[in-house]
């Protein structure tokens, strides 16, 4: 299932995926692979991305 | 891992290289000029001295490359640390050594049932048995340690 939210959290942060890729120390294809959802992150990565784009768990990955 | 870590790990891994290619060298160099009876070949020592060598090679075009580009060099600690990649390249080396250890026992069956003369005689026999035991045992050992270490980091 494609993460949508985490797409549009980054995209009003107005980050690139690359951007976002250097600031959690991965590559820009795995943040691309965690957006389509063609990749489970782990949680340590999950809470680097809330941390980047300054939102929380529950905002980026909790699917109602 | 930082940039100063993989920097002192390249220049360890080529300095041991090295170190095991001169030995290897100046071993099959000495037994070539000395004649000994105790190696069939003394070409063969030389020969293992390149392995080494061209690992020592790889690791300075490593270091050179890092000292020379900063960029490539962040660049490469991230694809060496991604975790997707990581789980990727683990996997792949999970699976070779499962195909490893299959060969290594179909070799062994293969060996024993072709050759039984040579059964507890051979030191091929032996070697192979040796290997087989010593890959199951050493599987169970690490799985052990990682399990302990992950528990005590935790």
């Amino acid at each position: 299932m494609k993460n949508k939210k985490m797409k549009i959290a980054r995209v009003e942060a107005e980050v690139s995926q690359e951007r976002l890729a250097e600031m959690v120390g991965v590559t820009r294809q795995t943040i691309n692979l965690i957006e389509s959802g063609n990749y489970n992150p782990t949680l340590k990565l999950c809470i680097e991305i809330c941390k980047a784009l300054n939102k929380t768990l529950n905002d980026l990955f909790w699917e109602e | 891992m930082s940039a100063d870590k993989t920097v002192k790990e390249t220049k360890v891994m080529m300095t041991v290289s090295l170190i095991a290619g001169l030995i290897l060298l100046a071993i099959g160099l000495v037994t070539r000029q000395l004649n000994f009876g105790f190696l069939s070949d003394n070409k063969a020592l030389l020969a293992l001295s390149l392995l080494p060598f061209s690992m020592a090679f790889v690791s300075f075009l490593k270091l050179s490359r890092i000292k020379n580009s900063p960029e490539k060099m962040r660049s490469m600690l991230i694809r060496e640390n991604d975790e997707r990649l990581v789980a990727l390249n683990n996997e792949a080396d999970a699976k070779t050594f499962k195909i490893l250890q299959g060969t290594l026992f179909l070799a062994y069956f293969g060996y024993t049932f072709l050759f039984p003369q040579e059964i507890f005689e051979s030191a091929g026999w032996w070697v192979l048995l040796i290997l087989l035991l010593g890959s199951m045992l050493l599987q169970g050992i690490l799985r052990h340690q990682i399990g302990k270490s992950s528990k005590e980091s935790s």
